[in-house]
């Protein structure tokens, strides 16, 4: 691919989701003329430009993540919310809320990193540590490891939920994967993604090296094994920042890093570029179109996403099974 | 026969123990003279529906997921990881609101996400299979929830709790329809047991020995949509249970493959303890039973999964 | 002439949308073992699974004694032949002792419990291929040579006329081999039960050395048929796998042996 249709490409998707926050300003649960949304009486506009900077980073963070968990497992299935990552850190905000009296920002965001943190480690061990190349890097492990994780975290966290008339007053909306439309404790999260979706950019080159097979990375003279690490902090933090906004969305990250690495022909670093505006162009519309199908109600996010994922996963599935053709049973 | 024998009195004990527990523990005197005297409110009108109907629906899910797996010859291959039943799930949930019948919809529902499912993996093997029932697993649930959220708030609190896998509305009317069909089940099985002994063999085995394969598929397939339909009517979606039975009770009393009805007496017995579980771990709440199935299942689904890696390295 | 055991007319397979056979005919003689040999993808295992009924053809007929395979029903088929794959599934929890008793499926009655007949055709199976002491031993914890015998008394329960096997000695080393071979040959020779033997072979010397008659196929075509020294010869073998060779009896069982040239 030639340096300009790189170029052209992603002007391209800016330019698409610039028009997808539009319309996430301009379109909501409560149906406003034009007018009366510029002069602002009620704060819909504050509110609503607040909630799609969240679904701008989210969006962001999960195709990324989705993307560097591919890359690094070597299984095109591999996202946050298939592997349970999202669960979690889910699991973990949960707990901290119903265990603890901290609410901060900063706590929340902490304590759901280190939920996905711990799923991706338990991951990583159940399913990880070998990428190998053609069918077997579509194996069957890494969704199942990741189906199991997921139930189980979700499952405890609904306990945890359904134990306490508060905490599901508190939770339910968030457990589904809603973006919020008031600043409480979302600060903090969105500043951490901002410096890691920068900072993961430099991470590609190594990253790219890795896939190659561990000796080869370390013959480079790159350490695997730093590799991994640097990858999968990255990973789970970029997970825990995004669930403690706006709890585990699935799917954002299977699709998104698809298309992304389909038009980078190859390139990990084009194909991170593409990513970003992707997701977020994806998760804000998916937001936009949950207020409005609904009206006067919303439908999550989370949902919509959920809805398009999984036809998104078997589609992913219908291309990547194709060339492999297992011999008929 | 032994480890249906086994399993069997296990069973019988489970049942006994899951009258007598629950908020207040019965004597085992008081609940010989209760079931046979039909104005003990505490075993006719509590216990008694709600066990029975986990017996029934662990017999159904657990039978339908041993011949799944049987048939497939893939232990991942049981209704509730391939979405049969989150198919079923949402046949129900379009039903009610078409003002159809119930189970009607959840056996199209699971019919349909079986068909999907096979049209889907045409010759791609085992391993595509569980790949596709995952996603399509997971479309049919996202669907519900979003139909869900369209319902009338007293309908979404209802559903809530038997998408979460509930026996608190159990009466003895459904668990006497659900044996009944796993009564029917198990005759099939009987009649067609000579074929049936042969799942796990694969394709090419089963017809050298004279099995006819179109016929057994259907009538696998036909049951286990229809088992997991009833099953998923009377108690909800419960995951997992399809999925550690058969294993479960294959490993516990050495059954051989296909271990059909020790599959299914296992399930019934895993069904009727993780109920009594949800009882007296909050007898106040209304803790769904579906959850502490997932407590279980997903952590075996993790062991599964590490012990066959564990035999690879 | 005796009569053939099979009798192959005009076969046409399709697999996949690729043309294996078309037109081909062939009869295998009523001889005790008979051996099918030839290059990868020459249709060796596509004949034996029209042999056993699995594949049908898209035309043609293949009969077993006069009887057209393709008209009986699939319980008196499997009463008549029986088949083993190339690679039979592994099963993780069977007993030896269960997996024969797979064998009796043709043969059991619905609703029935396993007949004394049924008994006493697994306790036979079992003693014929030595495995009576491992009979209630798990098949994963068997060796891959004992593993193959416990197949083969699944298809000795089956008591079936004629058993068809495909390429059983691939994954056994040289011993196995020539054990399973001795004991397909006590198996043709024993006395009031005629068995047949149809057998997928990748070896020639192993093939030359114990079978009655070979069947040499190349490209879906039939190239030699006929006692191993008739149908090993460098032309034969020349046609069979572009090979140069020599063809020289062994000096201790005088049977062929192929050294290739090149």
């Amino acid at each position: 691919m030639s340096r300009a249709s790189f170029a052209s490409i992603l002007v391209l998707l800016c330019l698409v989701l610039c028009l997808c926050a539009a319309l996430s300003l301009r379109f909501g649960a409560a149906p406003v003329t034009l007018g009366a949304l510029l002069n602002d009486t009620l704060g819909l506009l504050e509110s609503r430009m607040f909630r799609t900077v969240c679904a701008i980073c989210v969006g962001a963070a999960m195709a990324i993540s989705g993307l560097m968990l591919q890359t690094l497992t070597g299984n095109p299935l591999a996202d946050p919310g298939i592997t349970g990552i999202n669960a979690g850190a889910a699991l973990a905000a949960i707990a901290l809320a119903y265990f603890t009296p901290f609410n901060s920002g900063m706590a929340i965001l902490l304590a759901a990193s280190v939920g996905a943190g711990l799923a991706g480690y338990t991951l990583w061990h159940l399913a990880g540590a070998d990428p190998v190349s053609g069918a077997g890097g579509i194996a069957l492990r890494l969704p199942l490891a990741g189906l199991a994780i997921e139930t189980l975290c979700l499952a405890l966290a609904t306990a945890l939920i359904l134990a306490d008339a508060e905490m599901q007053a508190r939770y339910l909306r968030w457990i589904s994967g809603a973006i919020p439309a008031v600043a409480r404790t979302e600060t903090a999260p969105l500043g951490v993604i901002s410096v890691l979706l920068v900072a993961g950019y430099f991470t590609c080159e190594r990253l790219e090296l890795l896939s190659l097979g561990a000796d080869q990375s370390d013959s480079l003279g790159r350490n695997p094994n730093r590799t991994v690490a640097l990858v999968l902090t990255c990973v789970t933090v970029l997970s825990g920042a995004s669930v403690a906004i706006a709890g585990p969305l699935a799917f954002l990250g299977l699709l998104v890093p698809f298309v992304a690495r389909g038009l980078a022909a190859g390139s990990l670093r084009r194909a991170y570029l593409f990513a970003l505006p992707i997701g977020a162009s994806a998760l804000v519309l998916a937001d936009t179109i949950g207020r409005v199908i609904a009206r006067p109600g919303e439908v999550h996010a989370g949902i919509i996403a959920a809805l398009l994922g999984g036809p998104a996963l078997i589609m992913v599935l219908r291309r990547v099974l194709r060339p492999a053709r297992w011999h008929a049973e | 026969m032994k480890p249906v024998i086994t399993l069997s009195l296990a069973l019988g004990c489970l049942v006994f123990l899951a009258l007598s527990g629950g908020r207040d523990w019965l004597a085992p005197a008081d609940v010989w003279h209760g079931l046979w005297s039909t104005e003990n409110f505490v075993i006719h009108v509590l216990r008694l529906p709600r066990t029975a109907l986990a017996v029934a629906a662990g017999l159904a899910l657990g039978l339908a997921g041993a011949l799944m797996q049987g048939l497939t010859r893939n232990p991942l291959a049981t209704p509730d990881v391939i979405g049969l039943v989150q198919g079923a799930s949402l046949g129900h949930i379009v039903a009610l609101g078409l003002g159809t019948s119930v189970f009607l919809g959840e056996t199209v529902g699971a019919a349909f996400a079986l068909f999907a499912v096979i049209a889907l993996a045409r010759e791609q093997g085992p391993i595509a299979f569980v790949l596709y029932g995952i996603g399509v697993g997971a479309t049919a649930s996202a669907a519900t929830t979003v139909i869900l959220l369209r319902a009338p708030d007293a309908t979404i609190t209802q559903m809530m709790l038997w998408l979460s896998g509930s026996l608190a509305r159990a009466d003895l009317a459904t668990a006497g329809a659900l044996l009944g069909g796993v009564i029917c089940a198990v005759f099939i099985v009987l009649w067609r047991a000579r074929d049936l002994r042969t799942l796990w063999l694969g394709d090419d085995v089963m017809t050298g020995l004279g099995v006819n394969l179109p016929v057994l598929r259907f009538t696998v397939l036909g049951l286990v949509t229809l088992l997991t339909a009833g099953a998923t009517l009377a108690v909800g979606p419960i995951g997992f249970l399809a999925f550690t039975a058969a294993p479960l009770a294959r490993a516990v009393t050495g059954a051989e493959p296909p271990a059909l009805f020790p599959a299914a007496l296992m399930g019934a017995c895993l069904l009727t303890a993780a109920d009594l579980a949800a009882r007296l771990i909050a007898p106040l709440v209304t803790l769904p039973t579906g959850l502490i199935m997932t407590l279980i299942g997903a952590p075996y689904l993790i062991f599964f999964l590490w012990s066959e890696k564990r035999k690879t390295a | 002439m005796k009569q053939p055991l099979f009798d192959i007319q005009d076969l046409t397979v399709k697999l996949g949308g690729k043309r294996i056979y078309s037109q081909f005919s062939a009869q295998l003689p009523d001889v005790g073992i008979t051996g099918i040999i030839g290059p990868n993808g020459c249709g060796k295992s596509t004949l034996l699974r029209c042999l056993g009924g699995l594949t049908t053809p898209e035309n043609g007929s293949v009969r077993l004694r006069g009887a057209d395979i393709g008209h009986l029903s699939s319980i008196a088929r499997a009463r008549q032949i029986a088949f083993l794959p190339q690679e039979p599934p592994m099963l993780t929890d069977m007993t030896v002792e269960g997996l024969v008793a797979k064998g009796r499926t043709p043969w059991r009655k619905a609703f029935l419990p396993a007949s004394q007949a049924d008994r006493d055709a697994v306790s036979q199976a079992l003693e014929a291929t030595q495995l009576t002491e491992l009979r209630h031993r798990r098949l994963t914890a068997l060796s891959g040579g004992q593993r193959q015998r416990a197949w083969i008394a699944m298809a000795l329960a089956q008591q079936t006329e004629v058993i068809l096997l495909d390429e059983p000695t691939s994954y056994l080393d040289l011993p196995h081999q020539i054990r399973l071979m001795q004991l397909l040959r006590d198996l043709v020779a024993q006395k009031g039960q005629a068995r047949r033997v149809v057998v997928v072979l990748h070896d020639l010397t192993i093939a030359a050395r114990f079978c009655d008659t070979l069947v040499g196929l190349s490209d879906g075509k039939l190239i030699c048929a006929g006692p191993p020294s008739e149908a090993l010869t460098p032309k034969t073998v020349m046609q069979l796998y572009g090979l140069r060779a020599q063809v020289r009896p062994d000096p201790v069982f005088a049977r062929p042996v192929v050294y290739p040239e090149e």
